[in-house]
């Protein structure tokens, strides 16, 4: 008897579990990123976080086709250009978009 | 001689005949001369009912009685049923005031301001002498007069400019000159219908303007507006001036709603408080030295010095708290305090309004946003012990600039378990609605402190560090949250994560549903995690999120929106040896901030994604090592391996 009250709810969730995995609730995954654009929005990221005059926290870095795209705010045109500069010198010649916006 | 004697015969009877012809005039004549002055030299209309002068004695009096003032559009203004004004005629002769006995039995008067601001006594009513062009300071002249009594005054105040409106009715009685009569003032009524009782006296006014004859005025008052009790004793050197003061004040309240409503100046949600503090006067500045404050459960030190005399109005202070619920101050940000917390009948309505609401982050404006714009000068805030439920938050230390329209929090340094939040919060408050920026460092806390609290699990390890920089518009924290612009970025080393995450995610669902059937209570290292997060109005999404544990790396990635307060992430496990599992389960968090729901998902193909999401990270987490390292110069073991084991899966 006592196995069974064990077994009853292992056995309900179970269920419930192979039930939700079934009805598939969840359809979406997440896209991948190749090797080469994560390696280098990685780079980009972290120079604009060691840059002295760019706040890096509110600059989104991205990968289109091999241009680094840097979106996102910055708070003066100082920064806009440190943020472009420190992508440009460290993705190693990659072309910078910059859709960046002033605040 | 003869000459002499008949000039002064003529210089003494000619007066004598004055007074006689002016004695004897009917007194309808009389009121209606001296109602003709009255309404000649103002702009309202006078009309007394009936007027006598006794003029034979050395306290010659004027009687006055049915006094009548309308205004342009004959609204009546002033109603005045008896006024005896004695006069001391020796006053002449003598260093005495002039006025002697003042007596008005039975007044109302009648103070209307019109929607385009234009007061009814605008036109009467003359600017002070005593007062200075350049300042907002008005000198406030008490007559000398030895003896006063004024009974059954009722003052009526309507505002339609800024909806205010006052009834009151007074009783005065004393002296101006004599120090050994006090000067009583007994008032009650309501200020924007919040009832107000007042009491009133002034003792030691010796009736001369010289400073250095001043004696000290005794002062003891109480007032009663609403449910707040304010009592006040100690001396006033000149009543003039208001210095130098000295007052030992004691205010009680259930809450700042009763200044509120009758200032009618929006002020934050307090719990029950009371303050003791010496009121002194230093030159312009008011200063409330040395106040000892009990706010709910907290306590509160400190100096505050106001300078009403600038423009705008200068404020400094210095306010120390030893011990600070935050729930205290949750009014003060637009927030409720827990439902159980000490706290004022409106916030505990307030609370439960929230409750059902079911939004997590208070969408009440702050008060204090409109407040701060009124000043320039600066807060200093300390707190060295915090009581809350949210999160293991150690002090406050933050400097609060007041520049005129402009707020500037500045340092802002909180600690929280271990390591701190510092930055910066500046707010334009003359913009409707405010523009807030933002600027937060995450250094080193300590999330077994946090993980601690917020899921009663004290075995969570390792720390966080990150910056966040955010733009906003807005005068509540929702509605800031809403229009955010910015990101932030988080790492996190050397933590812990609840086994059911990583086995329900990378194990058999017979073993997941076991160890959720038992709540399993085993931790898996976290070696490192990475969050990178931007926002854009109010919908923070997921640059890069990922979560390295010992067999598992988790990707996270999704939106929170803060405008519906709505999550839509997706956590998907990437099995590190693949060769032990059966499947893989992601799984989908949805819902709400405050109901956030958890759902399974069906088993996702593998893929060898983790090696890019871990190649993204792998370079901005070994740059964010000075946020959570100590200084010692140790290297981090978990996040500096990530990298490697980049480096290894790419071979």
């Amino acid at each position: 008897m006592h196995t069974v009250k064990i077994l009853a709810p292992m056995m309900l969730l179970l269920w419930m579990a192979l039930l939700l995995q079934a009805c598939g609730i969840v359809t979406r995954e997440i896209v991948p990123m190749d090797t080469k654009t994560a390696a280098l929005s990685s780079v980009v990221k972290a120079a604009l976080i060691n840059s002295k005059n760019v706040d890096a926290a509110a600059i989104r870095v991205s990968v289109d086709s091999d241009v680094v795209v840097l979106s996102g705010f910055v708070a003066s045109t100082d920064e806009r250009q440190a943020a472009v500069e420190a992508a440009k010198t460290s993705s190693g010649g990659a072309s910078v978009r910059d859709q960046l916006e002033l605040r | 001689m003869r000459w002499l004697i008949r000039s002064l015969a003529v210089m003494v009877a000619l007066p004598v005949l004055l007074l006689l012809i002016v004695s004897l005039l009917p007194s309808q004549w009389l009121a209606q001369q001296i109602a003709s002055v009255a309404s000649s030299t103002s702009r309202l209309n006078f009309d007394v009912a009936d007027a006598s002068v006794s003029l034979f004695t050395l306290d010659p009096q004027l009687f006055l009685s049915g006094v009548q003032v309308t205004d342009s559009d004959a609204v009546e203004v002033a109603k005045i049923q008896q006024l005896s004004a004695g006069y001391n005629m020796r006053a002449l002769a003598m260093d005495l005031p002039f006025f002697d006995r003042l007596l008005v039995q039975g007044a109302a008067i009648a103070i209307r301001v019109d929607k385009e601001g234009k007061s009814n006594w605008a036109n009467w009513m003359a600017e002070s002498k005593g007062s200075d062009s350049s300042t907002n300071e008005r000198a406030l002249n008490i007559p000398s007069v030895r003896s006063i009594d004024l009974s059954d005054i009722e003052i009526s105040y309507t505002n339609s400019f800024s909806a205010r409106d006052m009834t009151l009715a007074l009783d005065i009685n004393g002296s101006t000159i004599d120090p050994q009569q006090s000067l009583d003032m007994t008032a009650a009524g309501a200020i924007n219908q919040i009832p107000l009782a007042a009491d009133i006296s002034l003792q030691g006014f010796s009736g001369t303007t010289q400073e250095d004859e001043l004696e000290d005025i005794r002062v003891n008052a109480s007032l009663q507006l609403g449910s707040t009790i304010v009592e006040a004793a100690g001396t006033l050197g000149s009543s003039t001036s208001l210095q130098p003061l000295n007052l030992l004040v004691k205010v009680q309240g259930e809450d700042l709603e009763d200044f509120a409503v009758a200032s009618a100046v929006a002020l934050p949600d307090i719990p029950p408080f009371l303050l003791t503090a010496s009121v002194q006067r230093d030159g312009p500045e008011w200063v409330l030295h040395r106040f000892d404050a009990d706010v709910g459960d907290s306590d509160m030190q400190g100096d505050i010095r106001l300078n009403p005399t600038t423009s705008p109005p200068t404020l400094y202070a210095n306010v120390i708290s030893t011990l600070l619920d935050l729930d205290d101050l949750a009014g003060v940000v637009g927030a409720s305090p827990d439902i159980n917390e000490t706290a004022s009948a409106n916030q505990k309505r307030e609370a439960q309004r929230v409750e059902k609401d079911g939004r997590l982050l208070p969408d009440r404006s702050i008060e204090v946003i409109e407040l701060a714009g009124y000043f320039t000068g600066a807060v200093e805030f300390k707190a060295s012990k915090i009581i809350t439920r949210f999160l293991p938050i150690e002090s406050v230390d933050t400097r609060i600039e007041l520049l005129g329209g402009k707020v500037q929090l500045r340092p802002f340094v909180v600690g929280i378990a271990g390591g701190t939040v510092e930055g910066s919060l500046d707010m334009d408050v003359s913009s409707a609605p405010a523009k807030s920026t933002l600027e937060l460092d995450v250094k080193r806390i300590n999330l077994r402190e946090i993980v601690a609290i917020a899921a009663g699990d004290n075995k969570a390890l390792g720390h966080v560090g990150g910056r966040a920089k955010f733009w906003m518009k807005g005068n509540s924290i929702a509605s800031m949250a809403a229009s955010a612009d910015g990101g932030m970025f988080f790492l996190v080393e050397n933590g812990k994560i609840n086994a059911f995450l990583t086995e329900l995610a990378g194990m058999d669902l017979v073993e997941s549903a076991t160890l959720l059937a038992f709540a399993a209570n085993t931790n898996t290292n976290i070696r490192c995690a990475y969050a990178d997060l931007y926002s854009e109005s109010g919908v923070m999404s997921v640059q890069n999120f990922v979560i390295d544990t010992e067999d598992t790396v988790f990707l996270v990635d999704g939106q929170a929106n803060f405008n519906d307060e709505s999550l839509d992430l997706i956590v998907e496990p990437h099995p590190k040896d693949l060769s032990l599992l059966a499947v893989k389960t992601s799984f989908q968090v949805n819902g709400t901030f405050s109901e956030p729901t958890v759902s399974t998902d069906a088993a996702l193909p593998l893929s060898a994604i983790t090696t890019s999401f871990l190649n993204s990270v792998s370079e901005t987490a070994s740059t964010l090592l000075p946020f959570i390292e100590t200084g010692s110069g140790e290297d981090d073991p978990y996040c500096a391996e990530l990298a490697a084991s980049i480096e290894k899966t790419l071979q």
